[in-house]
């Protein structure tokens, strides 16, 4: 009888807001005609229901639709002190990997010649070094603001990053070809 | 988005988004902040939100930034080593913060209640702000908040539980009388 209880105390709440199919409506009302405790538990239902239910809609103070507005055009710019911080920590990684990718994919063309220079262990460990600066940059930026990540890889990855591991990957297969 | 869209939605949700987290967090001015704030990410973000679905989402994320409000200033209180005193030996002091009271005409029952609520999980003070003020069916909720309607159950019947000395006891005129001497 006890988990009986307890099962039509779960469903008091979806009972009191109409929430619950006829069957079920007719279920809990049988046990309630015969259980006290599942009434009292019933009427503390009820007690929440109208206390919450009173209480009135709070509106905030007549000039907080302009302070708002205001509020946007900065949030549209990113310059609030703590997106900032987030901006700095991301553009800082980005730095970076842009380093990181200068100073080894010049190593990796092969424009001029046919037959690449470099074993395809090497490339891979380069390869290795650029994507391990990319996840960093992925890291700090998904533990600051997860829409940070989506605007800086879609602003910056199609036109510097592409482009490089667009180099990386011909010599890989004129290695094998 | 352009402003006009934004300025429309702005004026057909503030007050339920700004009550909402009034009623979770307990302080107008952090609910002014909340209530800016998820505007701010709806200006952010509009574009990633279905047709039809701005009004859940909104109430998701001020959902989200109340409960972060709150752990936030729960860390600070255990950080500074302020211990959370019993909260229903002061249920009807009003605690030192101003709260909905301060701002609104409420009654007896709900001051008590709200502060009472203090002692939930912030989730589920929120969840209960959104099933009993806001009138959202728990399918609503559920939706929401990617909740299943049976872990909203037995969430709001957990904390019918823990409310049930307010719940039960009918306001008593000397509490206050208790308060004041105290």
């Amino acid at each position: 009888m006890m988990n009986h209880c307890r099962d039509i105390e779960l469903e008091l709440a979806a009972y009191a807001g109409g929430e619950l199919d006829p069957a079920q409506c007719e279920r809990i009302g049988s046990h309630l005609d015969g259980c006290a405790g599942c009434r009292a538990e019933l009427d503390r239902e009820m007690t929440l229901r109208e206390t919450l239910g009173g209480l009135p809609t709070a509106t905030p103070p007549a000039d907080f639709d302009d302070r708002i507005l205001a509020a946007i055009p900065a949030a549209g710019a990113d310059s609030r002190p703590r997106w900032m911080r987030y901006r700095l920590a991301g553009g800082l990684t980005i730095a970076a990997a842009s380093i990181a990718l200068a100073l080894i994919l010049p190593n990796l063309r092969q424009d001029s010649g046919p037959q690449p220079t470099w074993t395809d262990l090497e490339i891979a460990a380069a390869r290795e070094e650029v994507m391990f600066s990319l996840a960093l940059t992925a890291w700090v930026l998904d533990r600051t603001q997860k829409d940070t990540v989506i605007e800086v890889f879609a602003n910056q990855l199609p036109n510097s990053v592409n482009e490089s591991l667009k180099i990386v990957k011909p010599t890989t297969s004129g290695g094998n070809g | 988005m352009d402003h006009a869209l934004f300025t429309q939605l702005l004026e057909g949700n503030r007050d339920r988004i700004y009550s909402h987290a009034l009623y979770c967090v307990g302080d107008p001015e952090d609910a002014q902040d909340v209530t800016q704030e998820t505007f701010v990410k709806l200006w952010r973000n509009y574009g990633e939100i279905s047709d039809g679905k701005v009004s859940g989402w909104l109430m998701r994320v001020a959902h989200n930034l109340c409960i972060d409000l709150i752990r936030r200033r729960q860390a600070q209180r255990k950080n500074f080593g302020w211990p959370d005193p019993d909260a229903l030996d002061r249920l009807p002091a009003g605690g030192g913060r101003p709260g909905p009271e301060d701002a609104l005409h409420l009654d007896q029952q709900q001051r008590i209640l709200l502060d009472a609520m203090d002692t939930l999980a912030p989730e589920t003070r929120s969840v209960m702000v959104m099933h009993y003020f806001q009138e959202m069916k728990l399918q609503e909720i559920a939706a929401v908040l990617g909740k299943t309607v049976s872990a909203l159950k037995v969430q709001i019947h957990r904390a019918r539980k823990s409310l049930r000395l307010v719940l039960t006891t009918p306001c008593e005129p000397d509490l206050d009388v208790k308060r004041e001497t105290g």
